[in-house]
């Protein structure tokens, strides 16, 4: 009983460190976040399917491959997707919905352009 | 020579059933991502025991994934393993038999609401473990994942059958094995790309008779765990606790399990 107690302690020691950890991760991300807003084309989606943040990597990791975007951010809780463009290019969205069913989520059509 | 037989025929039914109860809701219904990486490992301890001795068994499963389109996945599985018994302090330790599994996406539905996906999939062992440890015959297995994610909420089902020595090679104390999971878990969002998430879990597996040995086993554990996510990283714990078993053998009894892990995905 001892063992597990100690055990335990350290899961929660851990998962505490961690979030110590990527609460200033996160601070960082957003602040980049923010600054690529103001200087780049920006595009909001909804998509649907994702359940939990490592979702949303690997829907990030599919839309990054398209060559007209910049750079992508997911948002599992709001279902949205940020993409970045590269400047003066334009986001086929066709391209766009095809990468985001290979990450085996689905694109809601109607998007808002910031 | 009786004591030893005992001890062989509890150990394959520990590392078995241990095999079978995933723990922390592994085989979800949703294929990952294409060209999406997963690596995770655990650490398992548990063990069996009755009044004359006791048995521990430590594993340490490294699992490698990768989708390679969304709709087919595959898995590799190794595994390190040390088998003890307390009372005569002997000990055996080596390599398990590789696993490993294809899976499909059957069924896959996302809405504002939800999401639903069903995917079967097929796998086996691959007997070339160290011999102490492994099953030395081939064991394929099938099995079906449900998985149902209201937002906040999910719901796992895995659901397997494995077909011991398919290729008769060995008369072995081993037979056909059932295997259901079900795990029920809550999402509590904590900052950006983090949650928090409590997890039930059933784990219910049926060995049945065969003809050379031990007789039919059937149990239930009930495990409570938490898995913390942060973006592509998560960590789990999860406490496998025997609240039914039904053992025609009478061997030994099944003791408490404890799962740590860690998983990361890119």
């Amino acid at each position: 009983m001892k063992r597990i107690n100690m055990i335990l302690s350290l899961v929660v020691v851990l998962i505490f460190s961690v979030q110590l950890h990527a609460q200033k991760q996160d601070q960082n991300e957003l602040e980049t976040q923010s600054q690529q807003t103001m200087q780049n084309d920006t595009l909001v989606f909804t998509v649907y399917g994702m359940d939990c943040p490592g979702c949303a990597g690997g829907l990030e990791k599919q839309v990054n491959k398209l060559e007209s975007v910049k750079s992508s951010s997911a948002n599992w809780r709001e279902q949205k997707l940020k993409v970045v463009l590269v400047s003066d290019s334009v986001l086929d969205i066709e391209k766009l919905d095809k990468r985001v069913k290979k990450a085996n989520f689905t694109l809601k059509k109607d998007s808002e352009n910031k | 020579m009786k004591c030893k037989f005992f001890v062989l025929i509890s150990s394959l039914l520990l590392i078995q059933s241990a095999l079978l109860a995933q723990g922390i809701s592994t085989d979800a219904g949703l294929t990952p991502a294409q060209d999406r990486w997963i690596v995770r490992s655990q650490y398992r301890i548990m063990g069996m025991e009755n009044s004359s001795m006791e048995m521990s068994t430590r594993m340490i499963p490294v699992v490698l994934g990768y989708g390679i389109t969304p709709a087919f996945s595959i898995m590799a599985r190794g595994m390190y393993m040390r088998k003890s018994i307390t009372n005569n302090n002997k000990s055996q330790s080596g390599i398990n038999d590789p696993f490993l599994l294809s899976k499909f996406r059957l069924y896959r539905k996302n809405t504002a609401k939800y999401t639903l996906g069903i995917a079967p999939y097929i796998a086996s062992n691959v007997p070339v473990g160290d011999i102490e440890i492994s099953s030395r015959t081939w064991n394929p297995e099938v099995g079906l994942n449900i998985s149902f994610r209201p937002r906040f909420l999910a719901v796992d089902i895995s659901s397997s059958y494995v077909f011991y020595d398919a290729g008769s090679k060995l008369t072995t104390e081993n037979s056909n094995k059932y295997n259901l999971n079900m795990a029920f878990s809550g999402k509590i969002p904590l900052i950006t790309k983090q949650i928090l998430s409590p997890v039930l879990e059933f784990n219910y597996f049926d060995k049945g008779k065969n003809n050379n040995s031990a007789g039919a086993v059937k149990s239930l554990f009930i495990s409570p765990g938490l898995i913390f996510m942060h973006s592509s990283l998560s960590l789990e714990a999860l406490y496998q606790i025997p609240v039914y078993e039904s053992d025609e053998t009478h061997l030994m009894d099944q003791k408490s399990r404890i799962i740590l892990g860690i998983k990361y995905m890119f």
